[in-house]
């Protein structure tokens, strides 16, 4: 557990760029400014939102800060670490301390595995390369139990295999698995937004729930902004990949100043009345 | 029975769809009932799974193969379950028409769009290649797409998501038909893309005089876009009511359960929400009775064996006489199906 006030995650000026293909054989390739210059920083146990629509960068962001690609500048420190300065073994190890939730539920899960190795996967990259240390298959096996009863599962449900669950659950076993190494940080990409409302409050409580016992800190990307509302301490809303505002949720849920934050809160279905 | 002026323009009347599942052949509609007039908007909310798109499918006439249907959908006192393929094709894209939720693969990738538009065109009103064309323009003018004219010879992957919800709706409406189904028209879109769509649809709605049968999960966009609503919940109609009555009271622990899980905005950061227990039923494990009654605080014995009738909850404000019978008329009446709802209001 981190003490409070610590800087968890500092996102120093990144931008990512991606080339597009080229449209004949002697043309010059293309570019995609997927983000430009974005910068925050999350404090332990707080909770980020990042807004914008479709295209607007969030999951680049999401992904870079997860370490699944490299900025093309700018630098991405977690804990203190650069992680695209971190050796490919140290960086699988400190992997443990930020793990991913997936809009999903169905894509994110292999229906070929059981939950039990749904669910210990991350243990196995994390903790047997380096130390060398291997868990035996009980340890395995409580761990797995532990992380389900966290997430309102059951022991019996290592069993059996995703298909044999509904949206709402195979959503808890994708949290499970991001908690079983104990991360400091959960990046959540759209996490409820596949799931139905009555399930979707299900999984939000569960999740703050775990945030207050785990002192974990979420960074969140949604389109729902009444999600983000209630899920976090800070926002940056995106365009075009740059940061158009940025502030405390409160702040801007209540006081938008940007134009773009203005035009996205107005399109709130159901708040003309 | 000859269309008058008292003939509902769509009457769905205990419509029951029978479904060929891996578990047998199940119950997927449970006897749903409503009327809408031209220029009506009626809205269908509920979770997955609960009949929202299979009610539209049933009244298009394009349920998967080896479905059974009950009932009887009337669309102007002709009542389709009876039809042959070949007359329901002639009034499928003429007398009615639908939008899909996903613009892409709703659209045919390989042709341009200003032949997947004229496509009905040629097909229902004889139009020769040229004319259509030429109609194909003035309906993607009408629906407001940016450079229509340029657009013509574009595909679809050339278009963004709204633009390409934009050309679907050109081609619901190019044989001006009589009522539009629009299921989750808009969910696959950006929120501000979402608004434009929306608006559009409305407009074009009220100009022709259609009746719109909008399918959501979206509480806050029924509220926006129609006049009345019916919750749906394990493939029977659990409330119905005008909208603004149901935004005013809901009566059935459903409706009042999925009100309260909504996030809203300005909700205090980190405060519960409500839940509904439970998950939602998958088709094989519906109860016998009520739908809902495995996740229902309110639950009676009753509820588990038969299915709950239909009971008039006498809103305050909102019997209108219909002038015609001289009757309260029925389609303004709020009503839920559920036993219990009295108490439920004495307890809250």
């Amino acid at each position: 557990m981190k003490s409070s006030h610590q800087v968890l995650l500092d996102v120093q000026l990144v931008s990512q760029q991606y080339a597009l293909p080229k449209p004949s054989l002697f043309a010059k390739a293309g570019h995609i400014q997927a983000l430009k210059d974005v910068s925050f920083q999350l404090t332990a146990g707080k909770s980020m939102g990042i807004v914008g629509e479709s295209g607007s960068g969030k999951s680049t962001l999401a992904r870079l800060v997860m370490a699944l690609e490299k900025p093309t500048q700018g630098k991405v420190f977690f804990d203190g670490k650069d992680l695209n300065a971190l050796p490919q073994d140290q960086l699988r190890l400190a992997r443990s301390d930020f793990q991913m939730v997936f809009q999903d539920p169905y894509g994110s899960l292999d229906p070929r595995q059981k939950v039990l190795s749904i669910v210990t996967e991350p243990l196995h990259s994390t903790l047997s390369s380096g130390s060398g240390q291997l868990l035996s298959t009980q340890d395995l096996k409580d761990r797995a139990t532990f992380a389900l009863t966290e997430v309102g599962l059951r022991a019996s449900d290592l069993d059996k295999y995703p298909h044999e669950f509904s949206g709402g659950q195979r959503q808890r076993i994708a949290i499970a698995r991001a908690l079983i190494t104990r991360p400091s940080l959960i990046v959540a990409d759209e996490p409820v937004s596949a799931l139905d409302v009555s399930v979707q409050a299900q999984v939000l409580n569960l999740m703050m729930d775990l945030q207050d016992r785990f002192a974990l800190s979420y960074l969140f990307v949604s389109h729902d902004l009444a999600v983000i509302n209630l899920m976090c301490d800070d926002v940056i809303v995106l365009q075009h990949g740059q940061v158009v505002e940025a502030g405390s949720a409160d702040e801007i849920f209540q006081r938008p100043q940007h134009p773009y934050t203005q035009a996205l809160l107005a399109a709130i279905p159901g708040l003309s009345q | 029975m000859t269309p008058s002026n008292t003939t509902p323009l769509l009457s769905v009347r205990n419509l029951r769809v029978g479904l060929q599942t891996s578990h047998g052949q199940l119950e997927a509609l449970r006897g749903v009932d409503f009327e809408m007039q031209r220029g009506d908007t009626l809205g269908l909310i509920g979770e997955s799974g609960c009949g929202k798109s299979l009610t539209a499918l049933a009244i298009m006439g394009l349920l998967p193969e080896r479905a059974t249907v009950s009932g009887s959908i009337a669309l102007n006192g002709t009542d389709l379950t009876q039809l042959s393929d070949e007359a329901l094709c002639t009034l499928r894209g003429t007398r009615m028409a639908m939008i899909f939720q996903e613009p892409m693969t709703a659209l045919n990738p390989l042709h341009p769009i200003w032949k997947q538009i004229a496509e009905p065109l040629q097909l229902h009103q004889g139009m020769d290649l040229v004319a259509a064309k030429a109609r194909a323009l003035e309906l993607l003018e009408r629906v407001q797409l940016p450079r229509a004219r340029e657009r013509l010879d574009n595909y679809p992957h050339q278009l963004s998501g709204g633009q390409r919800q934009r050309v679907m709706i050109s081609i619901a409406l190019a044989c001006q038909p009589d009522i539009l189904i629009a299921d989750e028209p808009t969910t696959a879109l950006d929120v501000t893309v979402q608004k434009e769509v929306l608006a559009l649809i409305r407009q074009l709605v009220t100009e022709d005089g259609m009746g719109l049968l909008l399918i959501s999960h979206d509480l806050g966009l029924m509220r926006d876009q129609v006049e009345r609503v019916m919750v749906m919940y394990g493939g029977a109609v659990v409330e119905s009511a005008p909208i603004k009555a149901l935004f005013g009271m809901r009566a059935h622990p459903y409706t009042q359960g999925l009100f309260a899980a909504r996030p809203k905005l300005g909700l205090k950061r980190g405060t519960r929400l409500q839940t509904i227990a439970g998950n939602v039923p998958e088709i094989f494990n519906w109860p016998q009775g009520c739908a809902f009654a495995d996740r229902c605080a309110y639950v009676q014995d009753n509820c588990r064996q038969t299915v709950p009738q239909l009971e008039l909850v006498p809103d305050k404000a909102d019997v209108i006489e219909d002038k015609v019978a001289d009757k309260p008329k029925r389609v303004d009446a709020h009503w839920v199906r559920c036993p219990e709802w009295q108490q439920l209001e004495a307890s809250a």
